[in-house]
């Protein structure tokens, strides 16, 4: 006898919810289409205004430009044909939170390691605690820090590695002042994203399972080799993640930044990171729109853009490198 | 950090039965107390583990087979509030001895868990050899090294045509011989076990037990089971853990295998080998 294969009964996706998880689904659900909305719609309005720039300019003159100057003398008048090109600021932003995460993450993992493997439960919760609280410290705060406390030390720790380490080519300085650094800028930096960084290490860490710990230490293995082929890999993905987000911290920062950084125009500094001759695009738009014309503004709008783009970019790359070694696992 | 307690006058029952002879041995705990915090867990453990033996330590839940396990192999003092007095004498030295590195005696003493914990991030080969790595030794052939405790482990025949897949690849039974291969490959003289079945499938579990009595013809092992025909299957000699009231725990007995099981000394031994209670 030949019998037709049933066909498979088709079960309601939600069957298993409650109505009051219907409706509470709804509403997560309304709020995840809203926040991209929200986005789409920060996206829309930030193309939007700065296309009457962009279409001044050239998009390539914007992008490669190294010049800002809206050639408008104190009473109003203009001369000459205005000038923008994000290029420097652009380069200078990456350059300080390149900094930022070199001298930041290994500080955060130091600190991660130590709450998790090393410290007393009563140093550990002590020490978490102030890391959190750093983290809820308003930028403005590290501002005035900066520049009152860390310009002085910095300039210090900037001129000596020219004095000591100026055959390296990132160490050169050839003005002499060591003030208004990237180098600076990166240390503030470097102390803003510690928190996140520290706080999100600390909990992939603490999670490795301690089953795995045991078997480490019942082979021989110490503190350090143990957390080279155990903790660290388990925990990779997150350590990424954490980096990221400390990443997009460092490349969005503005007011920390405005007040210790000398915006150089004209020119790129690609690494000469104890120069005074930095770049940010945040700071850039803090330090250019009070005064700012319509067609500038315009403009300030495009640099914002291309920090969104960035800060894009960098999630999605997190999220790859996030996704692909959770398949390694 | 171990602080080592001296242990305060106290009347510990004493361990019957027949015992182990006294010679050959390997391993062996002396008037062994364990505390965690304030609070003692064992008392005056004295048991003998001699050469190329299999000792099956056997008891109710909570008796502190487990805690006395990991006094073997100096893991029990990387819990924060652990303590203990007493000596553990292995191959004639004193493991506690202020000049013993730990880590030397962890590769000469292997330990294998409850749940198979291969490391996840790693190969089956890797798996391996990670004890080379984490102990920073270096073996010249690591593929002899690989092969033969593979197959010591009784696993090399089925993984040799996926040394380079993850641990985490295997079925249950298979990653627990890879953690026994694991083990081996830092050469140890004594594998403790604890409950190394209890997670595995009876077919498995066979498995398993026929490469302890494989290990046993040159190496020492102390297992740790529930099951009593596990322990008379697999063990020479079998101590009986117990904890009453709120005592701390001790070795009511220690014997041969077939008079723990066979004609007890002690009542209790002998309920709880029936089945009475636990
Ligand atoms: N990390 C720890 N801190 C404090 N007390 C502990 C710790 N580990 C075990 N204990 C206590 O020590 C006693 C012995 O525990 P242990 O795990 O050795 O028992 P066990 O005989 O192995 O039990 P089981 O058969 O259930 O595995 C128990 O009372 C337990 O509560
Ligand atoms: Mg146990």
């Amino acid at each position: 006898m030949v019998v037709q294969p049933p066909q498979p009964r088709t079960v309601p996706r939600n069957a298993q919810l409650t109505k009051a998880d219907r409706r509470f689904a709804r509403i997560m659900t309304a709020a995840a289409f809203f926040s991209l909305i929200v986005l789409s719609l920060i996206a829309f309005f930030l193309v939007y205004q700065s296309l009457p720039a962009i279409r001044d300019q050239g998009l390539i003159n914007f992008l490669t430009g190294t010049e800002w100057d809206s050639k408008t003398t104190s009473d109003g008048t203009t001369t000459e044909d205005p000038v923008f090109g994000v290029a420097a600021m652009l380069w200078g932003t990456i350059l300080i939170a390149i900094i930022a995460i070199v001298i930041g993450l290994p500080v955060s993992l130091g600190i991660a390691v130590f709450i998790v493997f090393i410290a007393s439960a009563r140093l550990a919760t002590l020490l978490r605690n102030t890391i959190d609280f750093l983290a809820a410290i308003p930028s403005i705060v590290f501002g005035l820090w900066a520049i009152s406390a860390l310009t002085p030390v910095g300039k210090q720790w900037g001129e000596w590695l020219t004095n000591s380490l100026g055959f390296i080519p990132i160490f050169e300085n050839n003005l002499g002042i060591w003030v208004g650094t990237p180098f600076i800028a990166g240390i503030v930096l470097a102390v803003m994203v510690t928190p996140i960084i520290t706080s999100v290490s600390r909990e992939v860490l603490g999670r490795t399972p301690p089953e795995l710990i045991n078997a480490s230490q019942a082979l021989g293995g110490t503190l350090w080799p143990t957390l080279r082929y155990v903790a660290f890999p388990f925990a990779k993905s997150g350590i990424v993640a954490a980096t990221m987000l400390g990443l997009g911290r460092a490349l969005g920062e503005t007011v920390a930044v405005f007040y210790v950084l000398n915006l150089t125009y004209g020119k790129i500094n690609w690494y000469q990171i104890v120069s005074p001759d930095g770049g940010s695009i945040a700071s850039l738009i803090v330090a250019k729109f009070s005064e700012a014309d319509p067609l500038e503004i315009s403009a300030l709008l495009g640099g914002g853009m291309v920090l969104f783009i960035i800060t894009l970019i960098v999630n999605a790359i997190s999220t790859t490198i996030a996704r692909s070694t959770v398949k390694d696992m | 950090m171990i602080t080592t307690v001296e242990a305060v006058p106290f009347v510990a029952p004493k361990t019957q039965g027949a015992g182990v002879p006294d010679q050959d041995l390997v391993l062996a705990s002396k008037n062994l107390y364990v505390w965690f915090g304030p609070r003692m867990v064992l008392a005056d453990v004295s048991l003998n583990f001699p050469k190329n033996s299999v000792t099956a330590l056997i008891g109710p839940s909570g008796c502190g087979k487990s805690t006395y396990i990991r006094t073997l192999n100096r893991m029990h003092e990387l819990i924060p509030s652990a303590a203990l007095a007493g000596q553990v004498i292995f191959e004639d030295k004193d493991i506690y001895d202020p000049t013993v590195n730990p880590v030397d005696v962890r590769l000469r003493i292997g330990m294998v868990f409850q749940k198979p914990n291969p490391f996840p991030a790693m190969t089956i080969k890797e798996n391996v050899l990670s004890g080379l790595k984490l102990a920073k030794l270096s073996n010249s052939n690591q593929n002899e090294l690989v092969e033969k405790s593979l197959s010591q482990a009784g696993l090399w025949n089925e993984v040799k045509d996926r040394l380079d897949n993850t641990g985490g690849s295997l079925s249950g039974g298979q990653q627990q011989r890879l953690c026994i291969a694991r083990s081996l490959a830092v050469d140890p003289h004594v594998l403790l076990m604890d409950e190394p079945c209890s997670a595995l499938d009876p077919g498995s579990t066979l498995r398993v037990e026929q490469t302890i009595r494989e290990l046993s013809e040159f190496m020492t092992v102390v297992i740790v089971t529930h099951n009593m025909q596990q322990a008379q299957r697999v063990a020479t000699y079998t101590a009986f853990f117990l904890l009453e009231d709120n005592n701390p725990g001790y070795a009511v007995e220690h014997g041969p295998t077939q008079h723990i099981f066979g004609n007890p000394i002690d009542q209790r031994t002998s309920d709880y080998v029936n089945g009475r209670f636990g």
